[in-house]
């Protein structure tokens, strides 16, 4: 059995040039932890999670591998963090991913950013599917392997409904 | 000690070739691919030192007479002290301090995080010291919405020319102070007044350049300002032993000819005396926890590194390759003192510029020591010791490849996407490092050569 036969369809998705302050509206409204992002053809190019919207409101010395451990000595308020939401929320979600590659030089860091790593393709097995998600991924995009394109996500929320018997 | 010779050694080299140029070869060999960084340079240390053994120029004995344990425990002994102690957060402390006491002024942070590195590139070796500031820079030129190139630019500059101050200060002080039994008290009065006066006369094209265009918001100031430094301190009872051990450390290099105690005792003892206050509280399992951690902070490849580079020049100092190269150096010179002395200063500063100065230093030591004869004696080779640790340390500002500091520093920037290009740092550091070296042969003369 292989995922394609329990992955939604008809997934929340995120266009290449939809903004930052879109995404975030999305993420509140949906209350996911990422959002798959997808160009003018529907093409697979990256996964924007809420982390990404954290680390835009942090400062690049803290975020960035070999900066600083903690920042227990900064006082920003609210009104501080808001106005870097601001700075920031007209970048667009592939802009942001292009920064966070470039950043990321250290492969140490615990989030690959293989792409193989953080895909599936529709053939995976079910097994294999659920191991990738145990192992961290809260959700996975399915992705066709010759025109790249997004056929669905598959999360534990598939399986559990698929297990409990709904739909 | 490094290059002692005892004794008729005769190497007896396979084949039966020349010495002289098998250990030669096997020297620009090995210095060759250290350059070209295309393998490891301790693989590659080591293997040429093997090399150096089984080819018969040196037997393992006197191999191991040539490693300098003097330098090689005082690296260890301080990277262990400063593993330890950058735990507990006292760098972030003192740097937001010094942001806070010139009121977040841009220029004024400029200044004295340029004098902060300088201060502690003094004590600790500059790596660390850049890679603890690097970070806090970052994050207070963001605040302050401030290019932070300039604040980095000037940070590697005042890390090697504050570490040219001390003894422990660099790599090639502690080379040179080792070899030439020179002790902590005699690096800073003969260097640090010079490097004083350098750190001066640095600042003001830099001010000229960038400190007076740097501007900041009252608003962003503020952010600054509310900083709680003290807050930085992760763990109180950690500083307070760290500071005690540091300065008893350094207490101990100043008294160190009177105490007669080398400086690799000293930093040994100390790090073994802060890892035991360390871990006094601790129960066994959690002792050898935390002290296999603070052993495994100890740059071992840099120390590897340095056993095989020491061997290598131990073969061609034996062989006498080295001998001779003096030979030529002071026919070149005119057996003059101050000609040696200048040009021993910038070939080093030019040298140092473009190489690692640790293989260029570790190579002129056993040359210089064997000028000793020609200027009467090793009292009289000290301006020349003077000026090989002036050449060294200086010329790593020259470009972006001249100290291991340097490349931390732009490695962070870059992927903080603030990349420093190889050629602008090269065009306003490279004048900035002649002029400092102009300044220390001035000084060079005035002092030790008129």
């Amino acid at each position: 059995m292989s995922v394609e036969l329990i992955m939604n369809r008809r997934p929340v998705t995120l266009q290449a040039t939809d903004t930052v302050a879109g995404a975030l509206e999305l993420l509140l409204k949906h209350r996911y932890r990422s959002i798959p992002i997808i160009d003018a053809d529907r093409k697979f190019i990256g996964i924007f999670e809420a982390r990404h919207l954290l680390g835009l409101l942090l400062p690049k010395a803290a975020t960035v591998p070999g900066g600083l451990t903690d920042l227990t000595y900064v006082h920003d308020t609210i009104e501080d963090l808001r106005l870097r939401l601001r700075e920031v929320s007209g970048l667009s979600v592939r802009e942001c991913l292009e920064n966070r590659a470039e950043a990321e030089t250290e492969p140490a860091s615990a989030e690959k950013t293989d792409y193989d790593a953080m895909v599936v393709r529709p053939g995976t097995p079910l097994t294999e599917t659920l191991l990738l998600l145990y192992r961290g991924r809260c959700s996975l995009p399915v992705v066709d392997a010759e025109s790249g394109r997004l056929l669905g996500v598959v999360s534990y929320w598939e399986v559990f409904r698929r297990l409990a018997g709904k739909d | 000690m490094h290059g002692a010779l005892t004794g008729q050694w005769i190497p007896r080299v396979i084949f039966g070739w020349d010495p002289l140029w098998v250990s030669g070869v096997v020297f620009v060999v090995t210095y060759a691919v250290i350059i070209s960084e295309r393998v490891n340079r301790a693989i590659v240390a080591l293997l040429g030192a093997g090399l150096m053994i089984f080819s018969g120029v040196l037997n393992q004995q006197a191999a191991v007479r040539g490693v300098d344990f003097n330098t090689l425990g005082l690296l260890a002994g301080m990277m262990v002290i400063v593993a330890i102690t950058r735990r507990c957060g006292v760098f972030q402390y003192v740097a937001i301090w010094s942001a806070k006491k010139v009121r977040a002024d841009p220029w004024g942070i400029l200044l004295m995080f340029s004098l902060v590195t300088a201060f502690f590139s003094a004590f600790l070796d500059n790596v660390t010291t850049v890679l603890l500031i690097a970070p806090v820079t970052l994050l207070i030129t963001e605040e302050l919405k401030v290019n932070p190139y300039p604040y980095l630019f000037s940070e590697i500059l005042f890390s090697n020319i504050g570490g040219t101050a001390t003894l422990i200060g660099d790599p090639p002080n502690i080379m040179i102070g080792s070899a030439a039994h020179l002790n902590f008290m005699d690096f800073v009065v003969n260097l640090a007044p010079i490097v004083l006066v350098i750190m001066a006369a640095t600042l003001v094209p830099i001010y000229v350049i960038y400190g007076r265009r740097l501007r900041a918001t009252e608003e962003a100031r503020g952010r600054v300002m509310h900083f709680d430094e003290r807050e930085a301190i992760t763990d109180t009872r950690l500083l307070k032993q760290s500071l005690f051990v540091l300065a008893l450390v350094i207490l101990g290099f100043m008294l160190a000819h009177v105490l007669r105690v080398e400086p690799a005792t000293i930093a040994m003892f100390g790090a073994a005396l802060l890892l035991l206050l360390d871990n006094w509280p601790r129960k066994a399992e959690e002792q050898s926890r935390q002290v296999h951690r603070a052993f495994g902070e100890v740059e071992w490849v840099t120390i590897f590194f340095f056993v095989g580079l020491f061997i290598v020049v131990a073969g061609i100092d034996r062989s006498g390759i080295l001998k001779i190269l003096a030979h030529h150096v002071l026919k070149l010179t005119g057996d003059s003192l101050p000609v040696t002395a200048m040009a021993v200063m910038w070939v080093s500063a030019i040298a140092s510029s473009i190489v690692d100065n640790i293989p260029f230093v570790a190579t002129m030591i056993p040359l210089i020591k064997s000028m000793g004869p020609t200027f009467g004696g090793p009292d009289a080779l000290l301006p020349l010791w003077w000026s090989l640790a002036l050449g060294a340390c200086l010329g790593g500002n020259g470009t972006l490849i001249g100290a291991s500091a340097n490349l931390i520093v732009a490695g962070f920037s870059e992927r903080a996407g603030h990349p420093i290009r190889f050629v602008s740092f090269l065009l306003q550091a490279f004048p900035l490092m002649l002029f400092s070296v102009a300044i220390a042969s001035l000084y060079l003369y005035l002092r030790y050569l008129s």
